[in-house]
């Protein structure tokens, strides 16, 4: 199946560029000039990856993004911008982008970055266990429904980061997972996150899924190699 | 949203400020005034042991004469004097009015002089924080400014990468590479244009730029300039109406009222929908020239009517703007205006109502 990106692009002869060379790679495109209209369509016919530039008429590309995320739709958001300011970047990563790429780019870099966002996204989708439900310490954890209902018997709402750590840990149980695979599986881009991101992630799932954080049964720190997760069968 | 943040940490330190100089100085005159009052308690209290002490030369002196005891008095304590009807002792009338006058004026010079301060230092502090506040506002609009011009420089180069990459590593039809050559050549214009618009706008700032005066055909000059934009007026689709008089000179430069029209005009076909109208009216009444510029696009609120002519102001938010620019249009108008002894205004009924652009320039003298 040939997947479907959108061009959320309001500067024609860029937006016709890139629809070129994706649809010379196979890929099926679509170009929306305006942001207010690219959320209307995201949103009635969510593609596999979308490719959203900042400045836009309508909406800007962070409301664009924003917008997508509030009503729930986990559709992998590419930025591209002439924005390159630290701040900016953050806040598109923050909002829910996948990746941000900054203007001039060029187009062998943005093609591997799209592949790279669909093969995390193919990889996450890929059920990690029967019915994509993970099971342990009186937790479970719904991969689709991004959703987890903890020992305490609260029912949170999971981000997309927190469950492709989590899927990635329970896909290697029992091993160390260092933090390089950590970042390329659940991040793929290397100027962002610190390694202080990965840290408060791990520190998070604690605080759900452990009863006590501090002596952790389940998410454990092997210091100087990473991180192990150690289902019911195997925890000590 | 941070700009905003800075304005209001300006305006709260004002208020500190003059809160903390008012209180210094309201302290100050209590402090004086306070200080003078206790000056003629202490004026007094020695006047009553002079008086004491007078009483007590006296006593020690069994053999004292009227005569020897007034010398002595007036040799010792010149604010005393002899009551001539009970021959007591007491403090001259007109040195006790003389310290209720010095006393009082003390006050007076104080608290006026205290206002005085409060004023001049309340008119400090305010200026200070116009001045925090003006800088403030023009870093931010030279915040956009660069932004928009990085803008402006990169989308081109932007579409001219993608171009080139595709040119380089496609297998193209001939018609697929003479589009993208075409689409090339725009973005080359785009950037010579840009570039060309900022070195304008340097040498117009540049004072020892004044402009050469020279009677000039502004009506041919600028029917000449409208034929550059009739592709783009065809390819919008606009209803454009132009009324030129013949022969109207007017004692401009030719290169700067080229600005003006093209500055205008681009404005105009810019920020009008497709489909819509433009009109452009150059004409001359008995005491000045007109050139009218009127749209039915997006317009602007009407208290922007003034600061639309601010050099990088641009209206609406940078994010959603969907215009390409640099605030630096308009601006450039008003100068040369002015530059030529006329002047430049703005109308709009609001947004999306369309706008009036007028530049009047002064008719010249047989």
């Amino acid at each position: 199946m040939t997947e479907h990106i959108y061009i959320v692009e309001d500067e024609e002869n860029i937006a016709k560029g890139i629809r070129l060379n994706l649809e010379a790679e196979g890929f099926r495109t679509e170009i929306i000039p305006n942001g207010k209209d690219a959320i209307a369509r995201i949103i009635k016919k969510p593609p596999d990856l979308v490719l959203l530039d900042v400045m836009l008429p309508g909406a800007s590309g962070f409301e664009v993004c924003d917008s997508v995320r509030q009503h729930g739709l986990r559709v992998p958001i590419l930025f591209l911008t002439v924005r390159e300011s630290e701040d900016d970047r953050v806040k598109g990563l923050e909002l829910g982008g996948d990746d941000y790429m900054t203007k001039p780019f060029s187009v062998r870099e943005l093609i591997q970055r799209i592949r790279a966002i669909l093969r995390r996204e193919q990889w996450y989708q890929q059920t990690a266990t029967p019915d994509n439900l993970l099971l342990f310490g009186g937790n479970e954890v719904n991969f689709t429904a991004y959703k987890a209902i903890t020992f305490r018997g609260e029912e949170i709402s999971l981000t997309q980061k927190e469950c492709m750590l989590m899927k990635l840990l329970v896909e290697n149980e029992g091993n160390v997972i260092d933090r390089d695979t950590i970042l390329d599986k659940v991040w793929g881009y290397d100027r962002y996150p610190s390694s202080r991101t990965i840290d408060n992630l791990i520190l998070r799932l604690r605080k759900y899924f452990e009863v006590s954080p501090r002596e952790p049964r389940y998410i454990h720190t092997i210091y100087g190699a990473g991180y192990r997760f150690t289902g019911d069968s195997t925890a000590a | 949203m941070k700009k905003k943040t800075r304005t209001s940490r300006h305006f709260v330190l004002f208020i500190i400020l003059a809160t903390l100089a008012l209180a210094q100085l309201s302290w100050w005159i209590f402090y004086q005034v306070g200080e003078g009052n206790r000056y003629s308690v202490f004026q007094e209290k020695i006047w009553n042991q002079q008086i004491v002490t007078a009483e007590l030369w006296k006593e020690s002196h069994p053999d004292w004469t009227e005569k020897r005891y007034h010398t002595w008095l007036m040799a010792n304590f010149p604010d005393l004097a002899t009551d001539e009807s009970t021959g007591a002792v007491i403090i001259k009338s007109e040195k006790v009015s003389e310290l209720n006058r010095l006393s009082a004026g003390r006050r007076r010079m104080f608290i006026s002089e205290g206002v005085f301060f409060s004023i001049l230092l309340l008119l400090g502090i305010g200026y200070m924080y116009w001045t925090m506040r003006r800088e403030v506002i023009v870093e931010k609009q030279q915040a956009g400014f660069l932004s928009a011009t990085s803008h402006e420089l990169k989308t081109p180069i932007t579409s001219l990468q993608i171009y080139l990459d595709t040119l380089a590593e496609r297998k193209l039809s001939k018609e697929q590479k003479q589009s993208l050559i075409g689409d090339m050549k725009d973005d080359l214009d785009r950037l010579l244009a840009l570039i060309e618009r900022l070195l304008r706008t340097q040498s117009v700032m540049d004072k020892r730029n004044r402009p050469q005066l020279e009677i000039q055909n502004i009506s041919e000059i600028t029917s000449e300039l409208i034929k550059r934009f009739e592709n783009r007026i065809v390819a919008k689709k606009i209803k454009f109406t132009c009324q030129i008089e013949d022969g109207i000179f007017a004692r401009v430069e030719d290169e700067r009222w080229r600005i003006i029209v093209n500055n205008l005009l681009e404005n105009a076909i810019k920020y009008t929908g497709q489909q819509g109208r433009v009109s452009l009216n150059l004409s001359q009444s008995n005491n000045r020239i007109n050139l009218i510029l009127e749209d039915n696009g997006i317009g602007f609120p009407k208290r922007e009517q003034e600061r639309i002519f601010q050099r990088f102001y641009r209206i609406g938010n940078e994010d959603t703007r969907s215009a390409q620019g640099t605030g630096l249009g308009l601006f450039l108008v008003r100068e040369i205006a002015e530059s030529f002894d006329g002047r430049a205004y703005a109308f709009s009924e609001g947004e999306q109502k369309g706008a009036r652009f007028t530049v009047e320039l002064p008719v010249i003298k047989e």
